[in-house]
């Protein structure tokens, strides 16, 4: 077990390493210079050399790496051209909404999935459930970024029920504490329509794979065994078959945390939502390289990190794994 | 006042999706591939983006030889669609003209600012005409930062900014005298003189100013007031009146300011938000000219010396008074550190500051420098020094000084501040032009959000320009009132005076009659935009020459005809083929 943890940890560094090397070069070859965009035009030259020094970006390519990669591993991405801070805390000041709206968002949709797709394993291939499983595939569909501009246009502007934008009202006293931050009514409302729409984004892939799971178990032998007993369809589904599929399910939250990530930074930015997304999409388009990087790899860390997590305790959960017997 | 222009108004959309890719090649890596393929694509993804770089469009382009008899061709080069739609459109429409003029016109499409503007600088083999803007910054409103560098012969050189190469006597000796000149009344004459000799000599073609659409909220607040740049200035926060008990004005902006620091500060929102909680000597005026502020006065007190005068009585929020000494400290950090960026190079014309006593300071100057009363005047903050002293003592770089809570003498005290949400000020009493209302900005990701936060009056006026597409939904609001600012931003062809028959007058004039201003207003712009003038806009009233007007109907009216003519009568001539060949012998 030791040995398998070991490996698992190495290949999460290797991997986290092949990202930071990836941003890096990935944000220098495209094209736009961050001096330009930090002053919106052209700059004189001698202006420009001033900024350029300011930012370390005058060194060498492979200086201005070797700088990236030891200070990154300390948690330390440089200042931000934009903000001129340490473009760290220009993130991690944004981690509570994002956390806030992520979180929310995410065990609704989960909670969902495993409601709707045992219900259809329940109801398989009737009428009813072949239109609720194409109207999962519908909302799998929709662009998140489309959910959310109709959501607002008919609730926020035309019935004028739910705030369109930002976690606060305009005007909003939120005073230093966690109470005043974190709840009150107005940020529930201001919480109702992203929440929704990344909900909706978030929960027809589990649904979908979930409910493919349970029919593959469905139809063993022991379902026959247990149909045969008097168990009731619902009891055997719930009881059993949901148990038994939730393993496999569990494996993918990896893969999961990693497509939610994408869905998050649409919706923080069609609802102006003030988190991490939104900062880096900012940064992107600003040239601000330290910000993005740390965003990149900020990403890259949790989603490796939820990987590797779940890779070890599925080990534990299905000792088969480790031995082989299972290609999980 | 707006700073980007019609720059990057369809990179949200576009940036989102680059997020997006970056994601894809992160969950491809993460979702068990090996580090080797994450490394792979890394380098694909490069290789492709390489390709809009612009550097490979940048070569070729026909080598017009001076000999004569040659074929005349150009190669015009503009920011690609997805950058800059309007001066893409515009440079299209003239590439038509000079094309049915007979010139062999190649269009080259360059996708991003830096590579444009490197190639402009450095590399004029590679075209002949390209279309470069100055958008709108405040320190724009003053001629000289709109005209020296890019008229000027000693920035004809690799890498300065007078790209085509112009070099005149005359222009030189007016951009000088204009320069020198610190009687307001003196200078006029210079820069207007100027706008006459520039549209002579057609160095560029000028294109167009944009003109601005902005809101308000009518039934809440009056006494708004229009400057060249839009409706939230100074004058508007201090004058505004509110009409119902709602007393807070909120403004908005489609991205949050970059900092509290004023020294980390380059772009708007942030240039006009955060120096509402600081003053400056003077401000920017209605028509563009600078006003006293927190001086009482100016004068000039030799070639190189200006003796300041400051309104008495003033103080910082923290009820320590506002003195001479202040400002000096305030100047002189500025200088040495060249902070905020943007503003550096208006600083070293200034060669010292002098305290003469608690109200009275002295300027000296390297040279006699009238740009500075907009450049530095109206747009350096004061700073109090009993708290920017310790800054500096802890701070190797005092932009970095993070200023959690703003102290200034400003006519706005510093309240709350949430990234990315909003600021929140209140009106400081104490203060020599007392507003009448608190004002709050407020950040949003995207101009649709800014523009449903205006229907749904959560915001009172916007500080970016809306798209003309928002214009019919904006006048469906009743409690919108629509109004239209000129832009003093400058957008114009500049002719590579290198390249033969570039360098000949008679084919400039010629050229001058080949834009078709009507086109380019009424179909790019979709009417909100006016014909390019000699780089100052009608809006800047303060400078700009009303004589121009007529220079531009008779010498710059859209004549391919007139244009023929001229050709003609400069010996040029076109062969079978209708190709346009430059005079024999």
């Amino acid at each position: 077990m030791g040995r398998y943890i070991a490996r698992r940890l190495i290949q999460a560094l290797v991997t986290l390493f092949a990202v930071m090397t990836a941003t890096f070069f990935l944000f220098r070859v495209l094209p736009g210079d961050p001096t330009l965009a930090l002053v919106g035009g052209d700059l004189p030259a001698s202006a420009a050399a001033a900024m350029r020094e300011r930012f370390g970006l005058d060194e060498p390519m492979v200086v201005q790496y070797w700088t990236y990669l030891v200070n990154a591993v300390m948690g330390d991405f440089g200042m931000s051209f934009w903000h001129t801070r340490p473009a760290r805390d220009v993130l991690l000041e944004r981690l509570g909404p994002t956390l806030l709206l992520g979180g929310t968002s995410f065990v609704l949709a989960y909670s969902a999935s495993v409601l709707v797709a045992s219900t259809m394993v329940l109801y398989h291939d009737r009428p009813a459930e072949r239109l609720l499983r194409r109207a999962v595939l519908v909302l799998r569909s929709l662009p998140v970024f489309w959910t959310g501009v109709i959501l607002i246009i008919v609730f926020s502007v035309q019935l004028q029920w739910l705030p369109h934008a930002g976690m606060y009202s305009a005007g909003t006293d939120l005073g230093g504490s966690f109470a005043s931050r974190y709840l009150s009514l107005d940020l529930l409302a201001h919480m109702v329509l992203p929440v929704t729409a990344y909900s909706v984004y978030l929960l027809g892939l589990p649904t979908l794979v979930l409910r493919t799971t349970m029919l593959g178990e469905y139809g063993r032998d022991y379902v026959g065994l247990l149909r045969a007993k008097g168990l009731a369809p619902k009891r055997v589904v719930f009881a059993h078959v949901l148990r038994n599929s939730l393993l496999p399910f569990f494996t993918l939250a990896g893969l999961f945390v990693g497509l939610a990530v994408a869905g998050q930074i649409a919706i923080e930015y069609v609802f102006s939502w003030p988190g991490m997304g939104r900062a880096l999409v900012s940064a992107v388009s600003r040239r601000d390289y330290p910000v993005a990087q740390a965003g990149f790899v900020f990403i890259a860390v949790t989603v490796v990190f939820v990987n590797a997590v779940v890779d070890v305790l599925y080990s534990f959960m299905d000792p088969r794994v480790k031995t082989g017997e299972v290609n999980a | 006042m707006v700073q980007r222009s019609a720059q990057g108004r369809r990179q949200p959309a576009a940036v989102v999706a680059l997020v997006l890719l970056v994601l894809a090649l992160l969950a491809a890596s993460c979702s068990g591939a090996g580090p080797d393929d994450v490394d792979q694509d890394g380098v694909d993804g490069a290789a492709a983006d390489d390709g809009e770089d612009g550097d490979g469009e940048a070569e070729g382009g026909g080598e017009p030889g001076g000999d004569p008899g040659a074929p005349v061709s150009a190669t015009l080069m503009a920011l690609a669609p997805s950058f800059d739609p309007l001066r893409h459109a515009a440079t299209l429409q003239l590439a038509r003209s000079w094309r049915e003029l007979g010139i062999e016109v190649e269009v080259q499409s360059v996708e991003e600012l830096a590579s444009f503007f490197d190639t402009l600088r450095n590399d004029p083999d590679a075209w002949t005409a390209a279309a470069p803007g100055l958008v709108s910054r405040p320190d724009r409103l003053d001629p000289d930062p709109l005209t020296y560098p890019t008229f000027h012969s000693s920035e004809a050189g690799e890498g300065g900014s007078n790209y085509g190469a112009f070099v005149d006597d005359e222009v030189d000796r007016l951009l000088e005298e204009q320069r020198a000149a610190l009687e307001p009344d003196e200078r006029r004459e210079h820069v207007h003189e100027l706008q006459e000799v520039l549209l002579e000599r057609v160095p560029v073609l000028p294109l167009f100013h944009l003109t601005g659409i902005y809101a308000y909220n009518q039934e809440r607040f009056s006494g708004i007031v229009e400057t060249p740049g839009g409706i939230v200035n100074i004058w508007t926060l201090t004058e505004a009146e509110p009409l119902t008990d709602r007393e807070t004005f909120a403004a908005a902006y489609e991205s949050d300011v970059e900092s509290l620091n004023p020294l980390a500060i380059n772009l708007d929102p942030g240039m006009t938000v955060i120096r509402l909680l600081y003053d400056t000597l003077a401000r920017i005026g209605r028509d563009g000219e600078p006003v006293p502020w927190a001086a009482e006065s100016w004068e000039a007190t030799g070639p190189t010396t200006v003796e300041v005068t400051l309104r008495s009585g003033m103080t910082f929020h923290d009820g320590q008074p506002v003195t001479a000494g202040d400002v000096k400290f305030s100047l002189d950090l500025m200088r040495e550190n060249e902070l905020p960026a943007v503003m550096a190079p208006h600083f070293q014309p200034i060669s010292g500051v002098e305290v003469l006593d608690d109200t009275r300071l002295e300027v000296e100057l390297t040279q006699p420098y009238a740009p500075m009363f907009v450049t530095v005047f109206s747009q350096a903050p004061i700073l109090p020094e009993h708290i920017w002293s310790d800054v500096v003592a802890e701070h190797d770089d005092p932009a970095e000084f993070p200023n959690d809570e703003p102290v200034g003498s400003g006519p706005f005290r510093f309240v709350s501040y949430e990234r990315d949400t909003e600021l929140q000020t209140e009106r400081n009493p104490d203060h020599f032009s007392e507003p009448g209302i608190d004002f709050t900005f407020r950040a949003y990701a995207s101009g649709d959000a800014l523009f449903n936060a205006m229907r749904l009056e959560e915001v009172d006026a916007n500080m970016f320009r809306f798209l003309p597409a928002l214009v019919d939904a904006a006048e469906e609001a009743e409690h919108l009132e629509l109004v239209q600012v000129a832009d003093y931003g400058a957008f114009y062809i500049v002719l590579n005076l290198r390249e033969p028959p570039f360098d000949d007058l008679a084919f400039r004039r010629a050229l001058a009659h080949t834009v078709p201003y009507e086109q380019i207003v009424e179909n790019v712009l979709q009417g909100y935009g006016l014909p390019g003038r000699a780089m100052i806009a009608p809006i800047n009233e303060a400078w700009y020459n009303p004589a121009v007007d007529d220079i531009l109907e008779s010498q710059y009216d859209f004549d391919l005809e007139e244009a023929r003519s001229i050709l003609e009568e400069a010996g040029y001539s076109w062969d079978d083929d209708g190709q346009l060949r430059q005079p024999e012998g």
